[in-house]
Formats: C-alpha cells, structure tokens, sequence
C-alpha cells in the first residue's frame, strides 16, 4: 500500500491564495513579535496561553481519570513540564543568590544593558525634577551607555 | 511551549480568512476557537506519538512548527467540511438558479470584473469586504488594490507596482492583517452580543408561552 504523503496539500482555490496574498503566509507568524501583535489585535492574550494550555490539558487528564480511572503518562510528563516551565517564567520563583551569583559573573549583564538603565532616583508624587537634575541623569546614563559600547567593541 | 503562539496566531490567521472570504458564519456553531485548535493539536502530537522526523536538528523547532500547522490545517478542513451543510447561501443559489430566480450569492456580488477592475470575480468580492476597512488608510488601500486589481500573489511584483520595496510591502501586510483581525474581533463580540440579547428576549416569551 503506498503511503500516505503527509506533506501534500491541495493547492488553494484563487480565493485562498488573494487572501493569503492580502494577510500574510502561515510562516510569518515564525516571528515571535509578529505573531504576539497579531494575536492580541485578535483578542487573545499571548502571555496567558501556556496558563490556559495547563488548563486545557488538566482537563484532558480529568476526563481521562474519570473515563478509565488514569492518566497516560504522555499526557502526565507534559503536564508536568508545563508546570515547571510556568513555575521558572515566574521572576518570583528566580534562586535570590542564583540570581546574584549570575549577576556577578555577568552572565546578566547583556539582559540588563539591553533594557536600558533604571534611574535610582524616587521622587514624591507630583513633584517634577529639575531640569539642572534632569540633564545630570542623562549625562550619566550617556557615559554609561559609551562605557558599554567600548566593552562591547 | 514557544510554539503555542505561533500555532495560534495561524489558526486564529485561518479564522479570519473564513471571516474575508464570509464563510465564517459556521465556526461559532463548532464551538472551537484557535486557542482550541492549537492545544488541541499539541495535545494530539503527544497522546498519538505522531511520527516526526527533522531535517536536521538545527531546524527542529521550525520543522516542528511546520509539521504541527499542517496537521492543525488537515483538523480546520474537516471541521470545515463536518459543518459544510449549513452553508446554505450556496444551496440556496443553485436551487434558486433552478427555479429561474437571482440567486442571493450572485446577487450579493457587484459587476466587478467587468466595471471595477479587479482581477476576477473572487478579488471583487474580497475587495468589497477588505476595502471600505481601509478607507482612511491610503497605504492599505492601495495595497489591496495592487493584489487585487492585478492578481498579484508576489510581494516583489505588489512592489513593482506600487513603486516600494519589498520590505514595505511586508510592514504593509502586517499592518493590515493586524487591523482585519481587529475588525474581525469586533464582528465576533457583535454577533456574540447580538446572539445573547436574542436569547435574553426570547427567554420571557418562552417562560409566558
């Protein structure tokens, strides 16, 4: 028996492919940043999905349980490394000395220079800073953004 | 887990294109969404043990991605296909061609190709749902019409056309898939609300009749 070809696929009717031609090909959603912009222009939430795919498979494994009494062990590994994947994404469950460790060795240091410098300065509310503190600030963070760059060079 | 976006942003892309082309009306009756069809599809590549071969390991995930849309694709045609006879705008037609009257599909669609320029009955159809969305985006506008007016699938050959490089045919295509699914997203709560009233007004009747 001739096996099936998994990768055929019938060619799209002319109506498909001016669609496709007006919105994009499947593909352009390989990019992370394109596919999140989409899905939330949609309605759809793309920070929550792993939380909800933890639902949906609890679900499976509780329609399983109820039907035969368990639960494969397919569906229990992956409900498994969902969890501990949600549980390390959680900046609260990050090891504090880990962290420092990391931190020190600079094996943060690009994370943190790529998200820019956070300026130590707490202000009251409502209370504007002058423009003499303002001008400081940026001459700072000026040098410290050329420090990086020669470093980096 | 870094394939659960990508995954769903095609179904969702799917969605939306059922939406384009009008045929969408069958999918609130399925009761799936993207999201579904997504976690549907993972879940079925680890409960069946789905044969997966990468063509190498450095193109893994892509390969994976690509393996995973095609069978979450294969799943759409069928729920499609389950529900294809509540499509009945199309028997309605033939039926209504056999009695020697307009039928409402036909009637639905403008002299486009003869009078507006588009390059078959198809694109203007399409064009009529895409283009009144873009009114006040002149860019998107003519990129609708370059695609199709020429029947152009290219985006080298859109670029030619319009006089623009082929990247700013790209942004232009993002921005304006970004912005149908806005509207499809408005349609969708429209409709839900519009069902629910629909509901709520035919509750007391039922309870007094």
């Amino acid at each position: 028996m001739k096996e099936k070809d998994s990768n055929h696929q019938p060619e799209p009717a002319e109506e498909e492919k001016l669609v496709e031609a007006l919105i994009g090909p499947d593909e352009d959603f390989e990019d992370e940043e394109c596919a999140e912009e989409y899905l939330t222009a949609f309605g759809i939430d793309p920070t929550t999905l792993v939380s909800e795919f933890k639902e949906h498979l609890q679900e499976k494994a509780r329609q399983h349980q109820a039907e035969s009494g368990s639960v494969p062990d397919s569906l229990s590994n992956v409900l498994r490394a969902v969890r501990d994947h949600i549980k390390s994404s959680d900046p609260m469950n990050v090891d504090p000395d880990e962290h420092i460790d990391k931190l020190l060795s600079g094996q943060l240091a690009r994370g943190a220079s790529a998200g820019g410098y956070a300026r130590a300065l707490r202000q009251k509310e409502g209370e504007e800073m002058c423009e003499e503190d303002e001008e400081l600030l940026d001459a700072l963070e000026a040098e410290l953004e050329g420090d990086d760059q020669k470093s980096a060079q | 887990m870094k394939l659960l976006v990508p995954l769903t942003a095609c179904a969702a892309k799917w969605f939306l294109a059922e939406g384009i082309l009008g045929r969408d009306d069958i999918l609130p009756a399925t009761g799936t969404s993207p999201k579904e069809f997504a976690f549907d599809t993972i879940l079925k590549f680890i409960e069946e043990g789905m044969k997966f071969r990468p063509k190498s390991p450095e193109t893994y995930e892509k390969d994976l991605f690509n393996f995973l849309r095609k069978v979450m694709w294969h799943d759409f045609l069928d729920l499609i296909k389950r529900h294809e006879y509540d499509r009945t705008d199309v028997i309605d037609a033939v039926k209504a061609v056999e009695d020697e009257q307009p039928g409402p599909v036909m009637g639905e669609l403008p002299d486009a190709s003869a009078g507006d320029g588009f390059y078959s009955l198809e694109a203007a159809a399409i064009a009529r749902k895409v283009l009144p969305l873009v009114e006040d985006d002149p860019e998107l506008k003519e990129f609708i019409e370059a695609v199709l007016c020429f029947g152009c699938w290219k985006r080298e050959d859109v670029a030619e056309i319009l006089g623009i490089t082929p990247q700013e045919v790209t942004y232009r295509k993002n921005r304006l898939r970004v912005r149908l699914a806005s509207w499809y997203r408005s349609v969708q709560a429209s409709r839900k609300w519009a069902s629910t009233h629909e509901r709520e007004g035919q509750q007391p009747s039922a309870r007094t009749g």
